[in-house]
């Protein structure tokens, strides 16, 4: 009984979607009228789910999936092959288990609050190397970078609170800026509401970022203001890309 | 309008929305499917092209079908094959129906995803007339119709994932029992009894709420 209402509910609705009404189904199932009464005017409501995209948007939202496959498709390391490339393809794993292994030791926590003149600094590259190794996407490497620019201008607070030199300072600067850029360049490839995000994150990470700066530029130690002086022209370039609208 | 699952009339019957079953349209032979995911996983942007125009209004009509609001549906369409693209190296498929259901399955989650975030800072649309499903003349009855596939929408969230999906592959994408078979990995007939299951359960929600 079950399979035969099942039946007869599926040919109603074939019918239905081809443009006849409910009344020529109930007059062809008069046993069944009570029941397909009940569920036909349903699956009419149901069908007002369908709804077609835009042409106009689909048009854009094609040329904008178009643009990211030949991104990302320009943007994967060319296949090693030989010694070279085997070697490539097993860096990851032994960087996967290096960070494990040390993470099981409690190392990578305690390297969270080192700088580079402490040994456990290589600890703390070695996790965001591999965490740099395993993210993929326009949006999660951006924000990832972000994090590792944001990371480094605290650890350049930090070290200026201790009293670091040019020897700690200077490769922060370099590694903050180097993280920033890539970020704002994988900022670049995202679109709709994520780029909006993204963008506004990266706006004050990049005021933050000049202010430091500017104040290393107005240090009485050479190498560092020189260093400063440098950076802050990548600065200016990646608040330009964002400023101009190619970000924005 | 069909205000109840039981107000049945003429008027009702004229309210019905032909879907053309949109993959029948443009049959792709099997053996071309293969190969399009195949280099699709290298990333070759003609097979993308190909298998993106194939998917893209099977994936935005059933973004559509489960979210309020056009440019949701339209921002998290964009996100399901930014995700397929992440993803693809991983894909198993070789043809079109798997392809669809991995496409569905990333298209889920965005959707929970989204459905996730509107919960912590819910929105009303501003407009009605920006409403999903909503071809009527008239603001009053673009609202009207607005609310009642609000309804249905919200009515199809309280029912189990099998028939949820039924609903959708059969109203929303205009998919036949075969193709509805095929991208949820049942047969023809089970897709009868689960499609009337559903009709049954989606009216018992909806009086519900009505009452």
């Amino acid at each position: 009984m079950d399979q035969s209402i099942a039946d007869i509910l599926e040919t109603c609705c074939q019918h239905l979607a081809r443009g006849e009404s409910i009344e020529t189904c109930l007059a062809a199932h008069p046993s069944h009228r009570a029941e397909l009464l009940r569920l036909l005017p349903i699956a009419v409501r149901a069908r007002a789910l369908a709804s077609d995209p835009d042409p106009v948007y689909a048009a854009g939202a094609q040329r904008r999936f178009r643009r990211t496959v030949a991104t990302v498709r320009a943007s994967q390391p060319a296949s090693g092959s030989g010694i070279l490339g085997w070697l490539q393809r097993l860096a990851l794993p032994v960087a996967i288990v290096v960070v494990l292994v040390l993470s099981g030791f409690g190392l990578t926590q305690a390297a969270d609050n080192t700088l580079p003149d402490n040994p456990l600094y290589t600890v703390k590259q070695a996790q965001e190397s591999v965490a740099r190794v395993l993210t993929r996407g326009p949006e999660q490497r951006a924000a990832l970078e972000m994090k590792f620019a944001n990371q480094r201008l605290q650890e350049i607070h930090r070290a200026e609170l201790l009293g670091k030199g040019p020897a700690v300072l200077r490769p922060l600067a370099v590694q903050m800026v180097a993280a920033t850029t890539l970020a704002t360049q994988q900022v670049g490839q995202t679109s709709g509401q994520s780029h909006t995000l993204l963008v506004g994150y990266l706006r004050p990470l990049l005021t933050r970022e000049q202010r430091a700066l500017e104040a290393f530029n107005k240090s009485r130690n050479k190498e560092v203001a020189a260093t400063a002086r440098q950076l802050l022209g990548q600065i200016q370039a990646d608040e330009r890309s964002v400023g101009m609208g190619s970000l924005g | 309008m069909c205000s109840t699952s039981s107000d049945y009339s003429d008027a009702c019957a004229t309210e019905i929305v032909v879907v053309p079953p949109t993959f029948l349209e443009r049959v792709v032979p099997q053996q071309e499917f293969a190969a399009w995911i195949a280099r699709a996983r290298v990333l070759d942007e003609d097979a993308w092209d190909q298998l993106y125009q194939s998917a893209f209004p099977q994936v935005y009509r059933y973004v559509a079908s489960k979210v309020n609001g056009v440019p949701e549906a339209e921002d998290i369409t964009e996100e399901v094959f930014v995700g397929a693209l992440q993803t693809v190296s991983g894909l198993r498929a070789t043809e079109e129906a798997s392809f669809l259901a991995w496409l569905f399955q990333i298209a889920r989650n965005k959707v929970a995803d989204h459905l996730r975030r509107q919960y912590r800072r819910p929105t009303e649309p501003l407009d009605p007339e920006a409403e999903i499903g909503d071809p009527s003349p008239t603001p009053e009855e673009a609202a009207l119709r607005a609310d009642d596939v609000r309804s249905v929408r919200a009515a199809l969230a309280e029912l189990s994932a099998e028939q949820r999906e039924v609903i959708v592959m059969k109203f929303a994408l205009g998919y036949d029992n075969a193709r509805a078979a095929a991208v949820l990995g049942k047969s023809s007939g089970a897709i009868n009894q689960l499609q009337h299951r559903a009709l049954q359960a989606l009216g018992r929600v909806l009086d519900r709420v009505k009452a």
